[in-house]
């Protein structure tokens, strides 16, 4: 394989990493009946949370851990809303991204204004330089490995998969549906916190309002396309990813015209998810309880 | 007192203190950031009852949202999930600035109606995409109509740059503006408040009217409330989802239209407002009663106008005083609604 070809490959590969941490986080909650829109502002808070840390601690590795850690606490508070508070799911994930959107968006101000007045640059250390390999590349393709061995050879991915498909037998059978849908929502959330440390650390330096760009609604995407399985999911998010990098070689064969067709080019990626879903999504079925409160009692 | 108007009771506290509550997170982060969380609440009050001037420029920015948040009381009540208001105003913005270019010279109404029948139309279509994928191929509209917004920022950056731009403008990233005849007439000149509001706020007793005192309205709610026994009563589910939807849509986009013919008069590459998500929060404050929109937007659009207000302070600690500190109160609105309404809001059977 020629070098060019190679890093539009490696290209790819990266832009993939984010996609591929974030839906297979949202795969877990869904497999537990909830379904998650607030991945996108739980995505940019991570992306915040770890370019932030990095930045105060100097270590792009404590920045990966705040992140993570801050997507854990933001599942935990979905997790409240819906689980214990059987609230609409839509809503609450709606008012989870309007929330960060808002919040890392004055806090980045705020840093940019006092980095500027020290006369420096909000720059985080990036996670390249802090160790030979890309740690979190290996990480994501680990974790999906592992969330498939959990999932499908493991007593609590049974239990997992049961409360979603079932949440009355599984009530029944004795497992607390409440416990498993909120540990899915936090675990899940904790690898959308790790992929947005990716885009501040690692494919970028820097923090900037609004950076996950839908990137967190693509990978809601890919989890159905997936077919809500993590070697689905896996081959999605590589596809899109490759897709992705296929933007950057088509760019300059714009010539004269990029100004005019650049859009066309932003555009492609969810246009080509929606095609997909068009052909796809009507052949696929989501865990029988997707969305769905448990309600003791209430439930047939 | 009765128990409906105890539920009406109930129902109206929950909306204040969550309108509250948004207002006071707010403050406390702006308080936490190191600003003075007294300018932000004196920008509001100022915003609010400063003067007649101040609350017109309030109605402006509140017009958009009134009609998206009708559009979305009106597809949340039927169970749709119309996420894609922005996509859809944005859409009947493209679609009026096309008919106000086409139809540049004739009689003045004649070119009105049809500007604003385009914007009606642009957002019907985008939402007539996303009701036809979850019809006939399964595709849930949360998340269809979300990417169709990411696409429709561009299908208008890309409409404005190559059809509709004006040749003289430096960047070419603006089109001309309309001609006189596809203009809203100005109401009140200081503050640039356009007829558009008149037609905003006359919508929501309409939408009332049609929920609560028509029989499509009620099969609209039924629904929204239980499609299973909706569709026992032999009210055809599936034709009121994609009909509501188209509707819903519509609206949006005649917001578009209104904004464009009344307020900016002219489209710019970039020009996705947000008032489409806003809106989400407006409609969920109001709890989906079209009457509540009214004073929901104007809550939103006052704290809009009040935030952009200080970002033009003079004072040089509040320039550049971030405006998405709005979001952070419509974020906290909407989870705190969510937490104080018992019943679910937007029915309790979604349609799969």
């Amino acid at each position: 394989m020629n070098t060019a070809a190679w890093s539009i490959f490696v290209r790819g590969a990266e832009a993939a990493v984010p996609l591929l941490l974030a839906a297979t986080g949202e795969l877990i909650a869904e497999r537990s009946g909830l379904i998650n829109i607030g991945i996108e502002g739980t995505m940019l808070a991570g992306a915040f949370a770890g370019a932030a840390a990095a930045w105060w601690s100097g270590s792009a590795f404590c920045g990966a851990a705040a992140a993570t850690a801050v997507g854990a606490a933001i599942g935990l508070i979905f997790a409240l809303w819906t689980v214990a508070g059987r609230r609409d799911q839509i809503v609450t994930g709606l008012g989870v991204n309007l929330l960060a959107a808002g919040l890392t968006g004055v806090a980045v101000q705020r840093i940019t204004a006092h980095c500027a007045a020290a006369g420096t640059a909000f720059t985080p250390p990036g996670l390249w330089e802090a160790a030979p390999f890309d740690v979190v590349m290996v990480a994501a393709i680990l974790l999906t490995v592992l969330v498939h061995i959990a999932l499908y050879h493991t007593r609590a991915g049974l239990t997992l998969r049961a409360v979603g498909e079932n949440p009355a037998a599984a009530d029944a059978a004795g497992i607390r549906v409440g416990m498993v849908r909120t540990m899915a929502a936090t675990a899940g959330c904790a690898m959308v916190g790790l992929a947005g440390a990716y885009l501040s650390l690692g494919l970028t330096r820097t923090f900037q309002e609004q950076m996950t760009g839908g990137r967190g609604f693509l990978a809601l995407a890919l989890v159905i396309v997936g077919r809500w399985t993590p070697v689905g999911v896996f081959a999605a998010a590589l596809l899109f990813g490759l897709l992705n990098s296929l933007q950057e070689v088509l760019q300059p064969a714009l010539g004269t015209h990029v100004y005019l067709l650049y859009p066309a080019l932003l555009a492609m990626p969810y246009v080509l998810t929606l095609v997909v879903l068009a052909g796809w999504a009507g052949r696929t079925r989501p865990p029988a309880s997707l969305g769905a409160p448990y309600d003791r009692g209430a439930e047939a | 007192m009765t128990a409906a108007g105890r539920q009406r009771a109930t129902a109206l506290a929950a909306s204040l203190g969550a309108a509250a509550g948004g207002l006071l997170v707010m403050l406390g982060v702006v308080a936490a950031f190191g600003y003075d969380a007294r300018d932000v609440a004196r920008a509001f009050g100022v915003a609010v009852a400063g003067s007649w001037d101040r609350f017109a420029a309030v109605l402006l920015v509140a017009c958009p949202l009134i009609v998206i948040g009708l559009a979305l009381t009106l597809a949340f009540r039927c169970g749709v999930w119309n996420i894609g208001a922005e996509g859809q105003y944005l859409l009947g913005a493209l679609g009026a600035a096309v008919a106000a270019r086409l139809l540049a010279r004739g009689p003045g109404v004649l070119v009105l109606s049809a500007v604003l029948a385009a914007g009606l139309a642009g957002g019907a279509v985008w939402a007539g995409v996303a009701a036809v994928l979850k019809r006939y191929r399964g595709v849930q509209e949360v998340l269809s109509t979300i990417l169709l917004n990411f696409v429709a920022i561009q299908i208008a950056a890309i409409i404005v740059r190559g059809w509709l731009v004006d040749a003289h403008s430096a960047d070419r990233d603006t089109t001309a503006e309309i001609s006189a005849a596809a203009t809203l007439s100005i109401l009140y000149a200081p503050a640039g408040l356009h007829a558009g509001i008149v037609i905003a706020i006359g919508l929501a007793p309409l939408l009332w009217v049609f929920l609560e005192r028509t029989t499509w309205g009620f099969r609209t709610r039924a629904v929204g409330l239980n499609p299973i026994a909706a569709g026992l009563a032999r009210i055809p589910v599936g034709r009121f989802g994609v009909g509501t939807f188209v509707m819903s849509g519509a609206l949006a986009g005649l917001a578009g239209a209104i904004e464009l013919s009344g307020n900016t008069h002219y489209l710019t590459a970039s020009y996705a407002s947000g008032y489409g998500y806003t809106a989400i929060a407006v409609a969920l404050l109001a709890r989906l009663e079209p009457l509540g929109v009214i004073p929901a937007a104007i809550f939103f659009a006052a704290l809009e106008t009040g935030v952009r207000g200080l970002q033009k302070s003079p004072d040089p600690a509040l320039a550049g005083f971030p405006t998405v500190l709005t979001q952070v109160a419509q974020g906290v609105v909407i989870l705190a609604t969510v937490m104080l309404t018992r019943t679910r809001l937007g029915g309790a059977g979604r349609a799969r």
